[in-house]
C-alpha cells in the first residue's frame, strides 16, 4: 500500500508535476485528436458517380440537413412565382401571389400548402415549422445517405465516445490520483491540477464532437461542387440584376432547374448580388432573429454564409471545400448545420 | 485500326459547359481533353481529371509533341504526355501533323509542315519514337494551313496516306480542316478523300468554319454548316469510323444546341443516308 503514496509520482514536486500533468494532458488529447482523425475509415471507400436525373433537394440535405432542403424548397417556390418575400421593418413576411401552381413535386407542394396562409420567414425553422413538415423527406434523405455512408453514424459516434472517455478517465485519474497523494503528503494546494484538469476536460469534449458529414460524404459533395461549378458561375451571371424587368426563366435541362440546382449544391450565398438576393436576406434576418430569440439553431446555414460571398466567385462558403466539411466555416454552413435538424 | 472500339459521338471537354455534361451524360459517348492542360495539372485539374475519368470514356489530345519538328520530339514533354496516357487509359491518343516547336522555341500554334519526303522522314522518325514510349494507338489530325508552301513535292492526301501507311497510325480527320482547305485553296475536297486510305480514318472532328473576309478559318466558334455535314456524311459512307468530336471553344450556345448537334452526328454516323443533309 505505502508504494501506492510513496513513489517519485506521488512524491513528486508540485510545479514539477504540473509541468508533467500539462505535458500529459497533452498528449492525450493529441492522440485523442489522431484517434478522432482516423476513426472515419471512408476515405477508402470509392465515391459513388454523380447521377444524371441528380436531385437538388437531396444534394441540400446532404449539404445542411433539412433545414437546407427548406430552403431550397422555399427558393424554388419563389423562383415559380409562387411565393413572394414582404420585408416591415425587421420582419419578412413569406405571401402565396395569385399565379395558379404548376405541376409541382410532392415536396414542393407540402412547402406551398404550408404557405397557404402568410407566414414570417422564422417560423420555417419553428415547432411545426416547414422544417418539421419536411421532416420524413429529411427522414428518407437521411436513411439513403447513411446506407451510402456519407453521413457520421452512431457507430462512429460510439466508437469517439469510447475513446473520448478513456481520455476523460486518463486525465481525471491521473490527476485524482496526485490529489489523493498530496493529501496523504499533507499538502492541500491542489488547484493548479484541478484547473488543468478542467481545461483538459473541456477541450476533450469539445473534441469529441464529429462532422456531420463522413469524409466520403465530404469528398462527394466537394466533388458535386467541382462538377458543378460552371453552372453556379452561368445562373450567377444570368441573374445579375439589369434594367430589364424580372423574367423567371422556366426553363430546364436534363429535368433539373440549373438555379436550383446550384442553391442545392452550393446554398443560397450564390444568391447574393442576383435578382434574388432579397430571399437571401430575408433568411439572413431570419437568422439574426433565431440567434437573438431562441438561440437555436434552423436559420443559420446557407443565408449566414452568404453575406461573406456577393461577388460571382462565390468565394467564401459555396466555393466549397473548406465549408462543406463544416470544418474552416465555424459550422455556419455546410455540414455544421446540420445538427439542428 | 479495325480493332479499335467504336466510341460514338462525343465532344472536346471545355470547362465551361463541366456542368452540362455531367447532366446529360447519356447523350455524350465520350469525352476529349487537351492532353496539355493536365500535364502539369495542379490539385484542381488533378480532381477534375478523376471527376471525368470515372464518368467518361477520354480520349488525350495532344497540342505540342510536334511531330513535325527537325530536332526530334520533346522527351520531357513525351514523358508527361505518356503518364497522362497511363493514367487514362485510353483507346487511343492524338496530336496533329504539324510542328509546334522549332529550335527548341516553343511557337505558339499549329504550324504546317511542307509536303515533302525530307519532312515526311522527320514525321516517321518523331512518330517512331512517340510509340516506343507510348504504346496506345495514335492517330493524327490534319490542320488547316493559310498558305500552300510552294516546295511540295506531293499532294496533302498523299502525304498524310504516305505518313500513316508508313507510321501504321490513324487518322484523326478534321473534316471542318478539310472542308476550309478545300474552300481557301480551291480544291474539291471529295478528291482529296479519294487519296486518303479512309481505312485508316478512327475519329473525326467537327464544327462550323468561321468566315473571315475571303477566307475560311477553323475558329471553333461556330454551328456546323450544311456544307459540313455533307463532308461528315460521306466520310461517314465511305468507311467506318469510330469516333466524332465536336470541337467548340469559343461563343458556346446553350447546351441544347451542341446536344443538336451531337445528335445530327450520331445519326450521320449510325446512318449516313439519315437525312438529307440540307434539311439538318
Amino acid at each position: 500500500m505505502d508504494i501506492l503514496l510513496d513513489n517519485p509520482l506521488a512524491s513528486m514536486d508540485g510545479t514539477l508535476f504540473l509541468i508533467f500533468y500539462v505535458g500529459f494532458v497533452g498528449m492525450t488529447l493529441l492522440l485523442f485528436g489522431l484517434i478522432k482523425t482516423r476513426i472515419d475509415k471512408t476515405d477508402r471507400l470509392s465515391l459513388p458517380p454523380i447521377p444524371p436525373n441528380i436531385d437538388p433537394y437531396e444534394i441540400a440535405y446532404l449539404r445542411g440537413g433539412t433545414n437546407e432542403v427548406a430552403r431550397s424548397v422555399v427558393f424554388a417556390l419563389m423562383q415559380k412565382g409562387l411565393i413572394e418575400f414582404k420585408t416591415t421593418g425587421t420582419t419578412t413576411q413569406i405571401k402565396r401571389t395569385a399565379n395558379q401552381s404548376p405541376r409541382l413535386n410532392q415536396i414542393e407542394q407540402i412547402a406551398l400548402d404550408w404557405l397557404k396562409n402568410s407566414r414570417d420567414s422564422k417560423d420555417i425553422f419553428q415547432t411545426n415549422g416547414l422544417v418539421t413538415q419536411l421532416e420524413a423527406y429529411g427522414d428518407a434523405f437521411k436513411a439513403r445517405l447513411a446506407q451510402q455512408q456519407m453521413l457520421v453514424g452512431e457507430d462512429l459516434e460510439n466508437k469517439l465516445s469510447l475513446w473520448k472517455w478513456l481520455a476523460i478517465l486518463a486525465i481525471v485519474g491521473l490527476g485524482s490520483y496526485k490529489i489523493l497523494a498530496a493529501f496523504s503528503h499533507g499538502k492541500l494546494n491542489v488547484f493548479g491540477i484541478i484547473i488543468i484538469a478542467a481545461v483538459g476536460l473541456i477541450i476533450a469534449f469539445v473534441m469529441s464532437s464529429l462532422p456531420r458529414l463522413t469524409k466520403l460524404g465530404t469528398a462527394y459533395l466537394e466533388r458535386l461542387q467541382l462538377a458543378f461549378d460552371s453552372l453556379k458561375n452561368q445562373t450567377q451571371q444570368a441573374y445579375m440584376p439589369s434594367g430589364a424587368p424580372k423574367v423567371v426563366p422556366s426553363a430546364t435541362f436534363a429535368g433539373v432547374d440549373p438555379l436550383l440546382l446550384s442553391v442545392g449544391v452550393f446554398g443560397a450565398g450564390i444568391l447574393a448580388g442576383t435578382v434574388y438576393s432579397e430571399y437571401n436576406n430575408a433568411f439572413s434576418r431570419a437568422n439574426q432573429q433565431q440567434a437573438t430569440s431562441s438561440g437555436s439553431c434552423g436559420a443559420g446555414c446557407g443565408s449566414g454564409c452568404s453575406s461573406g460571398s456577393s461577388d460571382l466567385s462565390g468565394s467564401s462558403c459555396s466555393s466549397g471545400s473548406s465549408c462543406s466539411s463544416g470544418s474552416s466555416c465555424g459550422g455556419g454552413c455546410g455540414g455544421g448545420c446540420g445538427g439542428c435538424s | 485500326m479495325q480493332n479499335l472500339p467504336k466510341l460514338g459521338i462525343g465532344i472536346g471537354f471545355r470547362e465551361q459547359f463541366r456542368a452540362d455534361l455531367f447532366l446529360h451524360q447519356a447523350e455524350i459517348d465520350f469525352l476529349e481533353i487537351t492532353a496539355d492542360h493536365y500535364l502539369d495539372a495542379n490539385a484542381h485539374k488533378q480532381a477534375e481529371l478523376e471527376l471525368l475519368k470515372e464518368h467518361f470514356l477520354l480520349i488525350p489530345h495532344g497540342l505540342n509533341l510536334s511531330l513535325g519538328s527537325a530536332e526530334g520530339v520533346d522527351e520531357v514533354y513525351l514523358e508527361k504526355f505518356a503518364e497522362l496516357v497511363e493514367k487514362v487509359q485510353p483507346a487511343w491518343f492524338s496530336d496533329h501533323i504539324c510542328f509546334t516547336k522549332s529550335g527548341g522555341v516553343d511557337i505558339g500554334h499549329l504550324a504546317p509542315v511542307p509536303f515533302t519526303r525530307e519532312a515526311l522522314e522527320v514525321l516517321k522518325r518523331n512518330i517512331r519514337r512517340v510509340k516506343e514510349v507510348i504504346k496506345t494507338p495514335l492517330i493524327l489530325e490534319n490542320i488547316t494551313y493559310m498558305v500552300a508552301l510552294p516546295s511540295a513535292e506531293m499532294s496533302e492526301a498523299a502525304f498524310v496516306g504516305e505518313l500513316l501507311e508508313e507510321t501504321d497510325c490513324g487518322l484523326l480527320l478534321d473534316i471542318t480542316n478539310l472542308y476550309i482547305n478545300s474552300v481557301n485553296h480551291k480544291y474539291d475536297w471529295r478528291k482529296y478523300l479519294d487519296e486518303l486510305p479512309l481505312e485508316r480514318v478512327v475519329q473525326l472532328h467537327f464544327v462550323g468554319s468561321h468566315r473571315h473576309e475571303n477566307l475560311l478559318i477553323d475558329a471553333h466558334a461556330d454551328k456546323t454548316e450544311n456544307e459540313i455535314w455533307e463532308v461528315f456524311r460521306e466520310v461517314c459512307a465511305r468507311g467506318e469510323i469510330k469516333g466524332a468530336i465536336l470541337e467548340r471553344d469559343e461563343r458556346f450556345p446553350p447546351f441544347a444546341e451542341i446536344l443538336e448537334e451531337i445528335q445530327t452526328a450520331r445519326n450521320l454516323l449510325e446512318n449516313p443516308n439519315f437525312a438529307k443533309v440540307s434539311a439538318v
